[in-house]
């Protein structure tokens, strides 16, 4: 089935609105700048060849999300990526706060990183996280939990922040 | 001061952007789908699957390039050993049967006298390396190669047996065919071998025929062959050149008289 123009249009536009957002999921639970990269380019991939039907953004903008997750998995899975081990890219931020922030973050696991960073970053409910997730909401809310205090450790009384 | 970490994250991720040369890329379509390995699974195992047929299909066709030989030293064992540790098995068929008197009637024993090709007492066969006794000569019968070749027996020269027209297509045999019609045997001497009963092969070279008295006592070996070496290779007794064509003759049991009239060829 051939794609209209304006299907076409309308995909370049979500892709480029939800480009950055993938990979920064993606660079939060692989840690590392080329994975998130390649995971990056599989989901667009996959979304520009789908053909299934979205009934809004926010739609489009859960199964990005689902497709990044999944994909991540798949990564984790592979042999590959079990036989090899991240070189050390350094990310430049304007501050030494934020800096350190994103280090500290990245040394959390990716089950934890996955729900603070879409609990803070894309504003997702606990339930909506759930859904995406498959599990439980109070699984959720676990790793959750174990995420902030795993952070607060980590941060060690630097910066003082309010969950 | 207390932050907000819910701002200072999304602070931190404002400033994490996407490779744009990609995401240019996937808008153009020009992306491709990047995988950590990646090989065409269809041709390369239908290379390897022809290479292997074509490696089992020479091999079984020529054969795997270690010969028998080759093969049973690296196994360790000697081809040619025959210590006494592991002596060959005695050749029961092939021995002499001497006919049992006791057991016979005075008028079979009379007729089981007449005239009769008996084998000579069998030893170790023999080796190229081995220098072969006086009662040897029934094994280097054993080493005959075939030929289709006539043989005169007695004074009268006549052919004690004619190989047949299939013989004649052999140019050693009927080579050796026109000396051996020149030789002259003792009567009592009979060529022990069937030559026609004997695989053809063109490379009989040396060639050797065997004939025997009745009792086996007197036996005489000619050994014919187009190499000059051949008193090198084959014990003799009388040994004679006609054209190409070498003679060498061991006896048992004649007399010196009766070997030179052997070797009295015209």
């Amino acid at each position: 089935m051939s794609k209209t123009d304006c299907e076409i249009g309308f995909k370049r536009e979500m892709t480029e609105k939800y480009f950055d957002m993938v990979y920064r999921l993606a660079l939060a639970r692989t840690k590392d700048k080329d994975m998130a990269d390649d995971v990056c380019q599989e989901v667009f991939l996959r979304y520009i060849k789908t053909d299934k039907r979205f009934g809004s953004a926010e739609h489009i903008k859960a199964w990005l999300i689902k497709v990044t997750i999944n994909c991540t998995k798949s990564m984790f899975t592979s042999s590959w990526f079990k036989k090899t081990v991240p070189l050390s890219q350094e990310l430049v931020f304007t501050t030494p706060e934020k800096s350190d922030l994103f280090d500290q973050v990245r040394k959390l696991s990716p089950k934890h990183a996955t729900v603070i960073h879409l609990h803070y970053q894309e504003d997702l409910s606990i339930a909506q996280i759930a859904k995406l997730l498959g599990m439980k909401e109070s699984t959720v809310k676990s790793h959750l939990f174990r995420g902030r205090q795993e952070l607060k450790t980590l941060l060690g009384g630097r910066y003082d922040y309010e969950f | 001061m207390i932050m907000n970490f819910k701002d200072a994250y999304k602070s931190v991720n404002d400033e994490i952007h996407g490779d744009r040369a990609l995401l240019h890329a996937i808008l153009n379509g020009e992306a491709q789908k990047k995988k950590a390995f990646s090989f065409h699974f269809r041709p390369v195992y239908t290379a390897a699957l022809a290479a292997m047929f074509v490696v089992a299909a020479t091999t079984m066709y020529f054969g795997s390039g270690i010969n028998d030989h080759t093969a049973t030293e690296e196994r360790g064992i000697s081809h040619f050993d025959t210590t006494p540790s592991d002596p060959a098995p005695p050749i029961k068929d092939e021995a002499p049967i001497a006919p049992d008197q006791s057991s016979q009637s005075k008028d079979t024993y009379i007729e089981d006298r007449a005239p009769k090709a008996i084998a000579p007492p069998i030893k170790e066969p023999l080796t190229e390396d081995s220098t072969p006794e006086a009662g040897d000569t029934a094994i280097m019968q054993r080493q005959i190669e075939p030929a289709g070749v006539a043989i005169a027996s007695g004074q009268d020269l006549e052919p004690a047996y004619s190989g047949g027209g299939s013989v004649q297509e052999l140019s050693n045999a009927q080579y050796y065919g026109d000396v051996i019609l020149a030789i002259a045997l003792p009567d009592d001497l009979t060529p022990l071998v069937d030559i026609a009963q004997i695989a053809s092969n063109e490379h009989c070279d040396p060639l050797t025929i065997v004939a025997s008295s009745p009792s086996g006592e007197r036996c005489v070996t000619l050994t014919f062959s187009k190499q000059d070496n051949l008193h090198s290779l084959v014990p003799y007794a009388a040994y004679a050149s006609i054209g190409e064509v070498y003679v060498a003759v061991e006896a048992q049991g004649l007399t010196q008289a009766e070997i030179d009239a052997i070797m009295a060829i015209d």
